[in-house]
């Protein structure tokens, strides 16, 4: 990919644009940590950027005496629940779209691509009288619909690049052995899709774990909010308690963080095989 | 009872015609060979007979049995693929499991007859690992171990040689043929281009060639029609192994060579 003649340019450009970013997406998520850890006086006091005086835990058991722990129960339920179906329905349609030829199979896989183009905000309004008239205002679960709906178009998209790269001879093989359409998808291409898959499993755990408008829209309760309520809700509570909302954005970003240190190699094998395939 | 007979059998892509006028008759255990350029249809043909391919005319009788309609791992066919088309998310012995397991086998049945069909491959060891840790050749004995295990009445081969190099092509080649001794009521179907393996394997030889019309035009190879040289015909079948294949004129193998009209158009 390199030319000879930049060869120079970018052994330098390439790490200081690395570091660049890097600086970008930590540095506000330090500030915050810290922020986090100053009491109140501390941040009218001192200068904004100052460190922290002391390692002071009082923002975060302040946060996890209140309700937080509620909307993270709920994040946890709406957020797994939903990825779940999103790569169940999602492989399934991929299959589908990518193996069996059927009419106008096309022109569906093609619309389904076409979802992606809506902006998300347009289905706002009505997404919000379906979800009254269904009875599902202001539930957990009444998210979990709407989640799976905004997610599948990009989804499908990548499961089935993904699915069209395996060999049409396992296929047969399978065949041969005996499986019909659904054996097939359940035994062969959902296995083989595990990159694909957790790709699709990360991408939208992400979006969905900070997904505020929906959120918002869809719930009207503390008990039944998920994590990106929380802030709205404690912004309300603690009035100028900046440390405070700043323990609430370190603790909801944890789980994430935690996820991703775990399964880091796992993660950028995903999103590697997808974006090369994709 | 593993005899394959096809009549009339033809085979088109759309408006594409691959295959015509197909009349077979290949007997009761067997080694038919086809043979033929690359792209003349010989795949086809064998998946045409395996069941993964519609058969658009014609009719395919495996055992006496109508198999036109008869899904794949219905047919007692079992089939050995090019690239091996090992499942590479199961380890080798349930590879080889894989369709007994489909078929609600007893499991100490599956096990008794997969550790059979390790043991004659000799590849007992290997029987726990993935096909991605396997070198080719081994890939090749457990792609022929599935076959075996599922006990079928007509083994496919689509030239199972051709990703092997050199030295363990004709070891394989040899190994396929005590397979056929080993099993002896099997039919044997085997494609390939490769005369002399053609020639090494084969009890019967069915010749498929391009169509006319390609050489015309330029265009995909759209007509083929088998010829089936009888065992006895020796001659033929040596001179076959220094000419062109495609060459021979029409209906003259079998009469001038032969010395009699034993093929079957
Ligand atoms: N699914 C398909 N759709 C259209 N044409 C096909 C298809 N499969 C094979 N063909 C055509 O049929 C002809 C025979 O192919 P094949 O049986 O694979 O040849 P061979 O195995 O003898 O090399 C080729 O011209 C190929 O392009
Ligand atoms: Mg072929």
């Amino acid at each position: 990919m390199r030319k000879k003649q930049g060869f120079k340019v970018s052994r330098v450009a390439i790490p200081v644009l690395g570091l660049f970013w890097l600086a970008v997406t930590t540095l506000p998520f330090i500030f915050v940590a810290f922020m986090s850890l100053k009491t109140q006086q501390e941040t009218f006091i001192k200068p904004f950027w100052a460190l922290p005086e002391s390692f002071n835990l009082s923002n975060y058991i302040e946060v996890l005496e209140g309700s937080f722990l509620i909307y993270l129960r709920n994040s946890l339920f709406v957020i797994s629940t939903s990825v779940v179906i999103i790569m169940l329905f999602s492989s399934m349609a991929a299959y589908a779209l990518a193996r069996l030829k059927f009419k106008f199979s096309d022109s569906l896989f093609a619309l389904i691509i076409a979802g992606m183009i809506v902006p998300l905000h347009v289905t706002l309004v009505p997404v919000y009288l379906m979800t009254r008239s269904m009875g599902l205002y202001d539930t957990p679960a009444g998210l979990i619909g709407p989640y799976v709906a905004i997610s599948l178009p990009i989804s499908v998209f990548i499961l089935t690049e993904f699915m069209r790269q395996v060999p049409k001879e396992l296929e047969e093989a399978a065949k041969l052995d005996g499986c019909g359409p659904f054996k097939v998808y359940w035994k062969i291409f959902l296995p083989l899709s595990g990159p694909g898959l957790s790709t699709v499993a990360i991408y939208n755990g992400i979006m969905l774990w900070n997904e505020f408008v929906f959120a918002y829209v869809l719930t009207s309760s503390t008990d039944r909010r998920t994590l990106p309520l929380a802030v709205w809700d404690f912004q309300g509570q603690y009035a100028s308690n900046v440390p405070a909302i700043m323990a609430v954005v370190t603790l909801s970003a944890l789980p994430l963080i935690i996820v991703y240190a775990i399964g880091q190699e796992k993660i950028v094998n995903g999103m590697m095989a997808g974006s090369l395939k994709g | 009872m593993t005899q394959i007979i096809l009549e009339n059998v033809e085979k088109r892509f759309a408006k594409l015609t691959v295959l015509h006028d197909i009349n077979l008759n290949i007997e009761d255990g067997q080694f038919c060979v086809f043979l033929g350029p690359s792209g003349c249809g010989k795949s086809t043909l064998l998946r045409m007979i395996a069941g993964i391919e519609e058969t658009t005319e014609g009719a395919l009788t495996i055992g006496g049995e109508i198999m036109n309609d008869v899904p794949p791992a219905e047919r007692r066919v079992a089939m050995v693929f090019q690239n091996y088309a090992l499942y590479p998310h199961m380890s080798v012995y349930e590879n080889m499991a894989f369709g007994l397991k489909q078929a609600k086998t007893p499991k100490a049945d599956i096990e008794r007859r997969v550790n059979e069909a390790a043991r004659m491959l000799q590849i007992e060891p290997l029987l726990d690992r993935r096909p991605k840790q396997l070198s080719g050749g081994q890939r090749q004995r457990v792609a022929i171990g599935r076959a075996i295990v599922r006990q079928p009445a007509v083994f496919l081969f689509d030239e199972p040689l051709s990703n092997l190099d050199a030295a363990l092509r004709v070891h394989m080649r040899s190994e396929i043929a005590n397979l056929h001794n080993d099993y002896p009521e099997a039919s044997m179907i085997y494609v390939t281009h490769d005369q002399t393996e053609a020639m090494a394997l084969a009890d019967k030889i069915v010749l498929l060639r391009a169509g006319p019309d390609v050489t015309k035009k330029g265009a995909l190879p759209r007509l083929a029609r088998p010829r089936t040289l009888p065992p006895s015909c020796k001659p033929v079948c040596c001179r076959l192994s220094r000419l062109p294949f495609n060459e021979f004129p029409e209906g003259d193998v079998g009469k001038r060579r032969c010395g009699r009209s034993g093929y079957q158009a």
